[in-house]
């Protein structure tokens, strides 16, 4: 019984020298709030964390499930982030609520953004320098190279692949972001006036999204399950697009059909192509919350996380594969999907909306 | 002393996480002048209703099959490895073995050529209720048999079966007209919180339960990081309430109605054949329970081991050390993290059931309370959200610890309670007569005849502490990742192979710490210290 008596007593000292060795911590850490979901993310993180350190700074990636959750603290006042990874609504969200600094004018590589990429506007709402472009996401369609065929597929040219090959096709179940933005897609597709979604949501949405309700109408009896279900996740679908389940996921990473073949996730002579004559184009963004302790070495991060250095790295196919931000003079990362632009952010629960009430 | 410590301890880990909870309350009042969607949860509360009742009666009717031919049996070493393996782990590994593309499924291929693509309409979907009826079944059920077979050390049950053998009766007639009766009114407080557990739990439906709406405790989770004018959460914190409440009398009728339906049977039931399928049934369950839980641990080993794996591959493409050589460095910390946690935190909630139950030994008070179990009864969602508000979040070392004690404590007090609180107390008055102080004899006496139920407590405890994940992300703010953590959120990616590894780390603490404690004999008392 002794020992046992010993263990309750070492357990004590434990407490103590843990509780008592936290304010010695040499630097105060940047706690870096990001989804925690992509072990590619995760290493690129890590060797980030890695050569900043070198800088004297403690990059700390507290992985979330959503970063929503996040962004609910904050509103509420009640975060320990210094530094957070977010665009949309998220960014709209903390925008309005007046939670974020305004960084633009601290960051020196803002200089070198590629001015080719319209990073100006967040899913319609203006970043006035509250966040700074990180890296950029497309969105596309993976597919195996005997199924979907081509660089692009159209609405009406899916729709006939789901009525030869019945139960193959399906999409993450909106307002999962994957979902909603491939119902965008099917839009673009299907509409003959683009630059109408780039406006907030009026009185004409119904008569524009018409054609698109119809259109699933039709689609949804050829789907995976007969649309009764839907993967749940972009990454759920991945999963059984890699099993032979479905013939095609859906991807916002222009290079991720070469990373996740090189990761093993998919198999080899997986393709990428858009959905319609473009990818919808948006990007995602780093922010310092106006409660961040550590505010300083949080822009050391941005900076770093601009630099080419860092940008390259990020690009490689054998890591994160995410498209660099800057230009850079001989970037030899595999070129981008046709950009179509991000709708306006209002069309993002108008959509979610009305699929609902249809489809759920 | 023993008195103002066992109030101390009921204050600090039953009264203040209470008072603490309450702005979580008012938080749900407000929801009362919010119009609610009815479309939101309507499907969610009665999938969760189904859930609960179902479970909790299967739990309930396997336990008691298997109880009466585990009561002391070397099974304890099967049950300790069911226990000991987090839900997570535990849920990510089922999920390997018989989702639809799983090695279930590929082993039939490869041997019967059958299934050339993941079968359509298979009985375990990656995601359904179902899926997660069968890992909670498989985890509550060694629960309730670790809880029925100390209480039945108090019952005199043995004689029962045999006088009732003498007169004639089958041995089934007898356990479930004599035995059950006795022992239904003992298990309700485990009962209640394997209700409350399968009502709130929030980790295991996310990864394997239906998302299309989901379970009642998801939808509120998400709902609460919705923002916008009408929190729907509010509302979702005031189903969980009702529903646990509902639950509540559903299950004391159950518990209430059962003894006088025994009597009435005992007068007009009459002789039944023996009957060899009960036997069979609690062995069987044994074995597929252990099968069960080598095979889980098994698929993560592989698993973390496998380079490309697409259906219907039955092995991986390639083998891969690397990803635990480049994981390794990075997961040690978090072993360390969870490691210390829990184990201060299984030594402060084992502490502190000793305390309450020596009180309720010394005053002779042999049943079980409800008070120090409390925390079980109210969904841990609902706790932690007020308690979030009260303390912030970043809140690590101190905070963080007390709130794992007070969900670790109610298990060590319901593993320990049989134990201790009959302990008789002729072996203090003997050791007295030889010369020992009272302090003496409780210490060197007292306590090393209960060695084995405080490490089975303290075991239990340390797992329930390795297995915390919502006190643990929502009180620490990601300051302090644990194995429990960081798993959940790699598991939101749905890579298998990097989730199964952290899966199979976080299964491995407990396991090890079970192992220790209680790997060396089988779970018996060396000498019969009750009555």
């Amino acid at each position: 019984m002794r020992a046992f008596r010993a263990s309750v007593l070492l357990a004590f000292i434990l407490l103590f020298v843990v509780t008592a060795c936290q304010p010695l911590s040499p630097r105060q850490p940047v706690l870096f709030y990001a989804w925690g979901g992509n072990p590619a993310v995760n290493d690129y993180l890590r060797w980030a964390a890695d050569e900043l350190h070198q800088q004297d700074i403690e990059l700390r990636h507290v992985k979330v499930a959503d970063i929503a959750d996040v962004v609910k603290q904050l509103t509420e006042g009640q975060s320990n982030a210094d530094l957070i990874w977010i665009n949309g609504e998220n960014f709209q969200a903390l925008k309005a609520a007046g939670k974020l600094h305004k960084i633009s004018g601290d960051i020196s590589q803002l200089a070198n953004i590629n001015d080719k990429l319209n990073w100006q506007t967040d899913f319609g709402e203006a970043v006035e320098g509250l966040e700074v472009p990180w890296g950029l996401a497309q969105f596309h369609l993976l597919s195996c190279s005997q199924c979907l065929q081509g660089n692009s597929v159209s609405a009406a040219q899916l729709l006939a692949y789901a009525a030869e090959h019945p139960g193959t096709i399906s999409y993450p179940k909106p307002p999962e972001f994957h979902g909603t933005t491939f119902l965008k897609a099917l839009l673009l597709s299907l509409s003959g006036t683009p630059e109408l979604f780039q406006q907030p949501v009026a009185t004409s949405a119904d008569q524009l999204t018409a054609p698109l309700w119809q259109y699933l109408e039709q689609l949804h009896t050829h789907l995976w399950q007969q649309g009764a279900k839907f993967p749940g996740s972009a990454a759920e679908q991945l999963n059984w697009f890699a099993n032979g389940v479905l013939d095609m996921a859906v991807s916002f990473n222009p290079n991720e059909a070469a990373t996740l073949v090189k990761q093993g996730r998919i198999p080899a002579g997986t393709v990428r192509l858009t959905l319609g004559t473009a990818a919808i184009t948006n990007h995602h963004y780093l922010a310092i919350p106006t409660s961040a302790a550590n505010k300083q070495a949080a822009l050391r991060v941005i900076e770093f996380m601009l630099s080419e250095k860092a940008q390259r790295r990020k690009a490689q196919l054998d890591g994160w594969g995410d498209p660099p931000v800057i230009t850079m003079p001989d970037a030899n990362a595999p070129s981008l999907l046709p950009v179509a632009d991000e709708f306006d952010a209002s069309w993002q629960p108008y959509l979610e909306r009305e699929w609902s009430e249809r489809f759920q | 002393m023993v008195r103002a410590l066992s109030v101390a301890v009921l204050l600090i880990l039953v009264v203040i996480p209470l008072l603490a909870a309450l702005p979580a309350l008012f938080f749900a009042g407000q929801g009362a002048g919010i119009r609610a969607n009815w479309s939101l949860w309507l499907v969610p509360v009665s999938q969760t209703v189904l859930l609960t009742i179902s479970v909790t009666l299967l739990v309930l009717l396997s336990g008691l099959v298997i109880a009466r031919h585990i009561g002391n049996s070397r099974g304890f070493a099967v049950i300790s490895v069911l226990l000991s393996t987090p839900h997570v782990a535990f849920a990510v590994g089922i999920m390997l073995l018989l989702s639809p593309s799983g090695y279930l499924t590929r082993l039939v291929h490869t041997l019967l050529h059958a299934l050339p693509t993941p079968p359509v309409g298979w009985p375990l979907p990656e995601k359904s209720v179902l899926t997660l009826a069968i890992v909670l079944l498989l985890k509550e059920i060694p629960f309730l048999l670790l809880i029925a077979s100390t209480q039945l050390r108090q019952l005199p049950y043995q004689q029962w079966l045999l006088q009732a053998q003498s007169l004639g009766w089958s041995g089934r007639r007898a356990w479930w007209l004599l035995v059950v009766p006795a022992l239904l009114p003992r298990l309700k407080l485990a009962l209640a919180a394997i209700v409350i557990y399968t009502l709130s739990v929030v980790d295991i439906p996310l990864l394997l339960g239906p998302n299309m709406p989901g379970v009642l405790a998801t939808v509120v989770y998400q709902q609460h990081y919705q923002w916008g004018a009408d929190n729907q959460a509010a509302i979702g914190v005031w189903w969980l309430l009702l529903l646990s409440a509902v639950m509540f009398l559903l299950l004391q009728g159950l518990l209430s109605g059962y003894p006088p339906l025994a009597r009435l049977a005992r007068s007009h039931w009459q002789k039944t054949s023996r009957r060899r399928w009960h036997l069979s049934a609690g062995k069987g369950f044994l074995q597929v329970g252990a099968g069960l839980s080598l095979l889980v641990l098994a698929a993560l080993l592989m698993e973390s081991f496998a380079g490309a794996r697409f259906y219907p591959a039955l092995w991986p493409q390639q083998w891969q050390a690397s990803r635990w050589l480049t994981e390794w460095p990075y997961i040690w910390p978090l072993l360390l993290t969870s490691g210390w946690l829990a184990l201060i935190s299984a030594a402060l909630a084992t502490a502190a059931a000793i305390a309450v139950l020596e009180r309720q030994r010394r005053t002779k008070s042999r049943s079980m309370h409800w008070l120090p179990l409390l925390m079980l009864f109210i969904p841990q969602l609902v706790l932690v959200l007020g308690w979030q508000k009260v303390t912030g979040a970043g809140s690590s070392g101190p905070v963080l610890i007390w709130s794992h004690v007070v969900f670790c404590f109610p298990y060590a007090y319901l593993v320990l309670h049989g134990a201790w609180v009959n302990v008789s107390d002729r072996w203090l008055y003997q050791a007295q007569s030889l010369g020992y102080s009272y302090r003496q004899a409780w210490w060197q006496v007292l306590l090393p005849m209960l060695k084995h139920a405080v490490f089975s407590a303290f075991a239990v405890a340390f797992s329930v502490s390795i297995a915390q994940y919502l006190p643990t992300l929502w009180l620490a703010g990601g300051t302090l990742p644990t194995i429990t953590t960081e798993a959940v959120s790699i598991a939101s990616g749905g890579d298998w192979r990097l989730a199964s590894l952290y899966a199979l780390m976080q299964a491995l603490l407990p396991l090890v710490m079970f192992t220790l404690l209680l790997g060396r004999k089988p779970r018996q008392q060396a000498i019969d210290v009750t009555h």
